[in-house]
């Protein structure tokens, strides 16, 4: 019908009745091949506007005619318009097929180099490419975290699937900025602070949490690794949770009952407990190497038990790294781990409420102890002035022989003897600079508040000295006012948390001096030295 | 184009190869280096095991799928690379080596051209040269990380081919991923 316009203007002129053009059957295709080779060798985007509208006006007379005339043009042209586009991606996918240089593997191989987000751009570039990135070495180390929420349920599900039995490492959740690194002397406050803020933002928030239902990970967004009879999470190494506002205790313990053969599990800000969660690890993860736990919650998950510690200790013997943060933790209990696994170098407590520092006598010189070389004992409220020194004793007489880096900061000061609420961290009493002098190897990071902000240890030995006085009672006086701690975030420390060791504490201290050498804990009966052999209750 | 690669080293071993380029260019290679292109070294050893004895020096080991540019780089890199029978350094040496060699990387491939990588990325496969291959697949992958769409396509030079609708539902279905990712 088309044709019979563009042919016969005139002709079309003469004929009364449009409807009469459009049951009109197609021409034969060699015609049309004709035509349309004409049209598109003589024409120009101008002329051809050009035309349409003096056929428009050559109809001016019927507006049906007129109307008609638009509609195949609209109908022809798209149809014209939608053969041109598929035949440019056409010659697009075998350009790129003929142009890219590297064979498939090579291209799977660059892929699963890429982060998670930079493989979806790579997939989202053409279709070869997308094609390529869905082979499972590109999902092996799959990470979603994000700064906000955006990523939901299917996105896992979709990755957790295309990896297969290539999953190796599995990031997901909410870290708000670049992620700290567990072993950095950055403060740690930084995660805890941000993820309360961060997840705050997203709850509160009415607006953003209607919007963004559908980009909320819920408490399964982790059941794809336990779907096909736990294939994919069989493999899994690393797994590292952030700020999963809905997980709970048995999603959680359902994913790592998938999990044999994780190594690297990192946990922060999710609301689960600390004893279920140890528990769960010591059933399933018996090759697990690093373990990072960060209290949702902080100084309130009272949770750890000795019976807990003792099944971690002896089921996962691998471990080499702990980091347990803001929980409530006792040193009797933490002593049974940190003395029970025989290979941890890496030790991080900081923001841990209870933990006075007596877990540490004796502990630099035996199995346990002497292979530490990461202690963090950062901003724990009833770390005790004299426990410290105890300890700085210890490395300065060359116990604890591989440490690296101790880190005994605080911001609030230490605990004196007393009562806690006391603060305190004067260098006669903490030898800060004996130690720099001794071992020269360990970095001890040693910061207390002092004027102005970070100091590094030279000056901070020169000054703790200088206004040895002044500072402290300044400082306990800070104290007295409960609206110091209140004020600071709530990060800073609750000031009802007693140090809760108080009761149970005098015993463990008793014990510690009548057994002049190690207290050891018959676990395996395979440790060295064992001068005294003490059961500790819990 | 120059057609020798470098000066023979006295300590190193003498041993020499002559690779031969898909441009006929010539390039004479230590026995050391050339070793890495595992290739070479499949041919050098089948040549060794034919009846005639092979005096390295004079077999001409033709590689007509790398061109003589692409080759000059590959054997660089695997000049810079720790050799396997030199003799152990103390720690400071090592550490000097290591960021001479951190320099020389970052120099080869800040001038790279997205097209002269991937070439280096091929040959280095038909040469199975595993260090360089590493090296330069790695060097790709930092070229594309965070980077946009875009500029993934016009870094490689290939053409978007998506229907309008596959396009649409694939921004749909990685909302997540498309945001905050500089254009460059």
């Amino acid at each position: 019908m088309g044709t019979l316009l563009l042919h016969n203007p005139i002709s079309m002129a003469k004929r009364p009745c449009p409807s009469q053009i459009s049951p009109a059957a197609p021409p034969p295709l060699n015609q049309m091949d004709e035509l349309l080779e004409t049209f598109l060798s003589s024409s120009s985007s101008l002329s051809v506007d050009l035309s349409f509208d003096r056929l428009l006006e050559s109809r001016a007379s019927s507006d049906s005619d007129q109307a008609h005339l638009i509609d195949t043009a609209v109908a022809l042209g798209s149809a014209l318009l939608h053969a041109a586009k598929r035949s440019a991606r056409k010659r697009a996918s075998s350009h790129n097929s003929l142009y890219w240089p590297l064979p498939r593997e090579l291209t799977i191989n660059v892929f699963s180099m890429l982060d998670t987000q930079s493989l979806c751009y790579a997939a989202a570039a053409c279709s070869m490419f997308n094609k390529y990135a869905r082979d499972p070495p590109c999902y092996a180390n799959i990470d979603l975290t994000t700064i906000v929420p955006k990523v939901n349920n299917a996105v896992v599900s979709t990755m957790i699937h295309r990896a297969g039995t290539s999953l190796q490492s599995l990031k997901l959740g909410i870290v708000p900025g670049p992620i700290v690194s567990p072993g950095s002397c950055q403060p740690l406050v930084y995660s805890i602070r941000n993820s309360v803020d961060v997840s705050k933002f997203s709850w509160n928030d009415k607006r953003s949490r209607q919007g963004k239902e559908s980009s909320i990970l819920t408490r399964s967004c982790l059941s794809p690794l336990v779907g096909d009879n736990g294939a994919p999470g069989t493999l899994l190494r690393r797994l590292h949770l952030y700020n999963i506002e809905r997980m709970d205790n048995t999603s959680l313990c359902g994913a790592l009952s998938a999990c044999p053969s994780l190594l690297d599990l990192e946990i922060v800000g999710l609301h689960v407990e600390l004893r279920q969660t140890l528990m769960s690890v010591s059933a399933n993860c018996h090759l697990i190497e690093r373990l990072f736990f960060e209290s949702s919650k902080t100084g309130r998950d009272d949770s750890l038990k000795t019976p807990t510690c003792t099944d971690l200790v002896e089921n996962c013997p691998h471990l080499t790294s702990l980091a347990l943060r803001g929980f409530k933790l006792h040193d009797n209990k933490v002593r049974v781990l940190v003395k029970g696994f025989r290979k941890l170098r890496y030790v991080d407590f900081s923001t841990s409420y209870s933990i006075t520092g007596g877990f540490l006598r004796n502990l630099g010189s035996s199995m346990g102890g002497n292979l530490l070389e990461v202690l963090i004992l950062r901003d724990c409220m009833h770390l005790k002035e004299v426990e410290v020194a105890r300890l700085l004793t210890a490395v300065i007489e060359g116990d604890y022989k591989c440490l690296k880096h101790l880190d005994i900061s605080n911001k609030e000061g230490l605990a004196s003897e007393g009562d806690w609420y006391d603060r305190c961290y004067k260098s006669s009493v903490i030898p800060i600079k004996q130690v720099l002098a001794e071992r020269p190897d360990v970095c001890l990071l040693a910061e207390f508040p002092t004027e102005g902000s970070y100091i590094d240890i030279d000056q901070m030995a020169d000054i703790v000295q200088e206004s040895d006085v002044g500072l402290p009672s300044q400082l306990s006086s800070h104290i007295s006012d409960a609206s110091m701690f209140t004020s600071s975030s709530e990060s800073s420390y609750n000031s009802d948390q007693g140090s809760g060791n108080e009761d149970g504490h005098d015993a463990n201290y008793v014990m510690y001096e009548e057994s002049s050498d190690e207290v050891e804990i018959d676990l395996n009966g395979g440790f060295y030295g064992a001068q005294a052999e003490v059961s500790l209750a819990s | 184009m120059s057609n020798t690669s470098e000066n023979p080293k006295p300590s190193s071993s003498s041993a020499k190869m002559t690779l031969k380029t898909s441009d006929n260019e010539l390039f004479e290679v230590e026995e050391a280096v050339a070793m890495k292109f595992c290739t070479v070294k499949q041919y050098f050893e089948d040549e060794k095991d034919s009846d005639v004895a092979a005096r390295g020096s004079t077999t001409v080991i033709p590689l007509p799928n790398v061109h003589s540019a692409v080759l000059a780089t590959l054997i660089s890199y695997g000049k810079k690379l720790p050799q396997s029978n030199a003799v152990a350094d103390n720690h400071e040496e090592e550490e000097t080596k290591k960021k001479e060699r951190k320099k020389y990387e970052q120099g080869l491939l800040k001038n790279l051209m997205p097209g002269e990588l991937l070439d280096l990325i091929s040959a280095a496969n038909y040469l199975d040269f595993k260090e360089g291959l590493e090296f330069f697949n790695q060097a790709l992958a930092d070229h594309i990380q965070n980077k946009s769409v875009e500029y993934v396509r016009k870094f490689f030079g290939i053409k978007n081919d998506y229907e309008p609708h596959e396009e649409e539902k694939y921004r749909e279905e990685y909302a997540w991923a498309f945001e905050g990712v500089d254009e460059d």
